[in-house]
């Protein structure tokens, strides 16, 4: 019988569910789930700071900066008493940071803070170009960017699940068929191409776009409390997009 | 933005960055599950392999999951699997499957099914293997075989069992109903298994999640069996007393065919009009539910439990009724605090010791006492008496149904009698047939307290008169109390040429019968009083005789057949609950094959109407002669003791 507290890695609890309890259990397990999810989540923290007015070197300095600091022990010693979501965590930590780290950006940049994470500062400022014009606050944009990194991650891990499946070639022709509409003559198509029946091709989209929301759904999960505010967040998200 | 196109399908905005190329909102949309649901293909066929086991056959849907029966050829074993439903958000019931998986890996018991290991698909679907159960539902094992319903009980109780070893690990099942229980046959034995505790929650530990239900799910559980606290708003707090509900409903359905509210009723009436119902209305007794149904429907259930349809009735009525009611109280605090003490008074309804849903009062309380205790008695007639209230003569008739019990030969019986003068030495005691009497026997001997203890007087009879052949025209006035036995009228019975000494006498305790033994005769009597029961005893020879319809017994197992034309008894061996009557042509071997029992005993039954203890009339001016100087081993008269 395998360990009941999920030695299998799909058997674990949320790597925000682990932070939020930081307080009880040791604080490794904690500093090492909320890395992850830094990790994943850096850049709409930069472009975060990016918007709030600094130019492209001190954003990467102060993100640098910020994440660096979120991941020693006092931050994990205050996280549990939130219960919100990492993403409001994480701004609102990014927020009170700009905040109260302002002047110290000087020292920063003397300094040689070791880094935790390292950010790819030109991928984050490219992406950066990319971002709507002015219109959006900070806050928005943020938000924004979360939805996207978060969808992106999801599709790199759907491609990863059907390479490792050795279906790539499926993967790649199915793919349009996530989220558009597929005509029967489409069906069709993709069935001569793939040398399937009709039926198994459609078994296929489905299983596709089924397996797409079942891994952004965990992967959502992996960021709020409790699993039954999934839903509320992708609400949430939706409506940061809606631009 | 310049240049940005718009998503086909949902009209959004389609900015350069969006990611992989996709319109973001659709891919969120893909999240909240909205689905074409035209194509939804059965992910896991017969056939898969997962893990070492390859999937043979589906054999269940639950709400979480679906089982499927699986095999592994090295070694050979076969295995029931459950698997996450596709489609449903495998991290949000992740949760709720490791918590079933968590509080099964806390039980290892016999009438639970075993978990043996858990993993995850390639898909990462998660599944644990269990213990195939190759069984079917309790209540359609128990109807399918005839089960009678004393056995249907110890299922029962072996059921309670299993839910107590979860309660004590912290585990409360939540979904207890039939098709949970799966009863096998292990050696022989029916064995019941609890399967599916899938939604259950661990009272303690440590679980990913608590608040897993919507309103939905709430009824994915049988309405039937759902306990009013589930039926609530507020899910929360459902503890081992909601099991406990649940085992009403069963104990409700195996004894009456019925649920205490109608599953297709309930559902018919609405989610809001289901709720009100379980939450308030009181559902019918069992044995008034009995009572009510079609005569056709009534009559199958009672051959069902092996019993006829009015002695069912009656057996459910009383005891039964309190047990079953306690466990459906609305007020869980009203119920039985742990699943063991419903299985306590279960088992003290087996035993006829007094059950605790049932208010103590005297009467019930003796009457099971005297029921119940088995009193290893001399060779000597005894009748205790019980110096209780000062009885007027109906009162004391019902006094005499306060039997006590005999089980063994040479045992004899015992009988509650109330002699309003407290002089139990003048009384005799009186065997009837038709309208003819005969003298059993005389007080001859107070012999001390009964085993009552206390109010009981023992005394003893003499019943030498019993050997007289003719049985004579004895005019025996009802002046006193008592009971009237008849005595079969063939003289045969009673001819007796050797020289007897005293008879053993029986009675039995809420019997309907009274049987005196001796070598070779056995003349059988009975009480004529409401629920009296016929008497066993063992039997040295037995008697296989070609017998006609005869009549019957009782409330608990003893029977007997009495041929008429042969004055001669045949001995059976059955235990099952009331039958009126056997046809003639079953032999003692059919029976003894098809009803089991503890032990070997002998019954007899008769038509034997009642006894009667008669004191001598005050007209006399001689008292009846000293009782002890009509001990006389051989030719005694009895006419000094006629009243």
């Amino acid at each position: 019988m395998k360990d009941v507290t999920g030695k299998n890695p799909d058997f674990t609890t949320t790597n925000w569910s682990v932070v939020l309890e930081a307080g009880k259990t040791d604080y490794g397990r904690a500093a090492r789930a909320l890395e992850e999810l830094c990790v994943r989540y850096w850049y709409p923290v930069y472009a975060f700071i990016r918007r709030r007015g600094s130019d492209p070197h001190e954003a990467k300095d102060l993100t640098q900066a910020f994440f660096t600091h979120l991941l020693k022990n006092e931050t994990l010693k205050k996280v549990d008493r939130q219960k919100g979501k990492f993403r409001s965590f994480l701004l609102t930590a990014a927020t009170n940071f700009l905040t109260n780290e302002w002047d110290k950006r000087q020292s920063l940049k003397r300094g040689g803070q070791h880094q935790v994470i390292s950010l790819d500062d030109t991928a984050a400022e490219e992406l950066y170009r990319q971002e709507p014009a002015a219109a959006l606050t900070p806050e928005n944009l943020y938000d924004r960017r979360w939805a996207f990194t978060l969808l992106n991650e999801v599709l790199a891990r759907l491609k990863e699940e059907y390479v490792a499946a050795n279906k790539e070639e499926l993967f790649a022709k199915l793919q349009p068929g996530l989220v558009d509409e597929v005509s029967p003559g489409l069906y069709a198509a993709w069935a001569a191409a793939l040398n399937m029946s009709e039926g198994a091709v459609r078994v296929a989209v489905h299983r596709l776009r089924r397996r797409f929301g079942e891994l952004l759904r965990g992967e959502i999960a992996d960021t709020v409390p409790s699993p039954a505010e999934v839903d509320e967040e992708i609400r949430h998200l939706f409506a940061a997009i809606a631009s | 933005m310049s240049g940005s196109k718009t998503c086909p399908k949902c009209g959004a905005d389609l900015p350069p960055d969006a990611p992989g190329g996709y319109c973001a909102r659709c891919l969120l949309q893909l999240g909240l599950g909205i689905e074409n649901p035209a194509v939804v293909p059965v992910v896991e066929k017969s056939g898969d392999q997962i893990g070492r086991y390859k999937l043979i056959q589906q054999i269940g849907e639950g709400g979480m999951g679906t089982v499927w029966m699986a095999e592994q050829h090295h070694p050979y074993r076969r295995v029931a699997i459950k698997l996450v439903k596709i489609g449903l958000d495998t991290r949000q019931f992740l949760a709720r499957f490791q918590a079933e998986q968590q509080a099964l890996a806390l039980m290892d018991h016999p009438n639970i099914a075993k978990v043996y290991d858990t993993g995850a698909t390639d898909k990462g679907r998660p599944y644990f293997f269990m213990e195939l159960v190759p069984g079917i539902p309790i209540t359609t094992y128990c109807n399918r075989e005839n089960v009678a319903a004393r056995e249907r009980l110890d299922l029962l109780m072996k059921v309670c069992v299993g839910i107590q070893h979860a309660h004590e690990k912290g585990v409360i099942h939540r979904d207890i109903k039939p098709s949970n229980i799966l009863v096998t046959k292990v050696d022989g034995e029916a064995v019941p298994k609890i399967i599916d505790f899938g939604i259950a929650k661990a009272a303690q530990g440590k679980l990913v999640d608590e608040t897993l239900f919507t309103a939905i799910e709430q009824f994915l559980g049988t309405p039937a069996y759902m306990s009013p606290e589930q039926a609530g708003l507020t899910v929360s707090d459902v503890d081992v007393r909601s099991d406990i509900y649940n085992l009403g409903v069963l104990m409700y359905e195996l004894l009456t065919g019925q649920t205490p509210f109608d599953s297709k009723e309930l559902l018919a009436a609405g989610i809001e009009e289901m709720r009100r119902t379980i939450r308030e209305k009181e559902p019918a007794k069992p044995s008034t539910r009995l009572s009510k149904l079609l005569a056709g429907e009534l009559t199958t259930t009672a051959r069902q439990q092996r019993m006829e349809a009015p002695k069912l009735i009656h057996f459910l009525r009383g005891d039964l009724d309190c047990i079953a009611m306690k466990c459906l109280e609305k007020n869980r605090k009203r119920r039985y605090e742990t699943v063991n003490g419903l299985a306590m008074d279960i088992k003290s309804f087996l035993e006829y010791k007094p059950i605790v849903a049932r208010p103590p009062s005297h009467l019930y309380r003796l009457q099971k006492l005297v029921r119940r205790n088995r009193l290893p008695l001399t060779a000597a007639i005894l009748i205790a008496l019980s110096l209780l209230l000062g009885a007027y003569w109906q009162q004391t008739r019902l006094m005499l149904t306060h039997l006590y019990d005999l089980v063994r030969f040479p045992e004899v019986v015992i009988a509650e009698v109330n002699f309003r003068d407290k002089q139990p030495l003048n009384y005799s005691a009186y065997g009837y047939v038709g309208k003819q009497s005969a003298l059993i026997g005389n007080a001859v001997e107070e012999t001390g307290a009964g085993p009552a203890g206390g109010n009981a007087l023992v005394v003893k009879f003499d019943t030498s008169y019993f050997t007289k052949p003719e049985i004579g025209n004895q005019d025996v006035g009802e002046s006193g109390f008592g009971m009237v036995v008849n005595v079969p009228a063939s003289a045969d019975n009673w001819v007796n040429t050797t020289n007897l000494g005293l008879y053993k006498l029986y009675v039995t305790a809420k019997t309907t019968g009274l049987a005196v033994h001796d070598c070779d005769v056995e003349i059988q009597w009975h009480f004529l009083t409401h629920g009296i029961r016929i008497l066993t005893m063992d039997l040295a020879t037995r008697f296989t005789t070609n017998y006609q319809t005869f009549s019957y017994v009782l409330n608990d197992g003893y029977l007997d057949a009495f041929d008429g034309g042969n004055s001669q008894w045949t001995n059976f061996i059955s235990h099952f609950s009331e039958i009126n009557s056997v046809q003639c042509g079953l032999n003692a071997g059919h029976w003894r094959d098809e009803y089991r029992l503890d032990q070997p005993s002998v019954l007899y039954i008769s038509n034997v109407k009642f006894v009667r203890l008669t004191r001598p009339a005050r007209v006399k001016p001689a008292r009846s002669p000293v009782p002890s100087a009509n001990i006389h081993p051989a030719g005694a008269t009895n006419a000094s003791a006629m009243p």
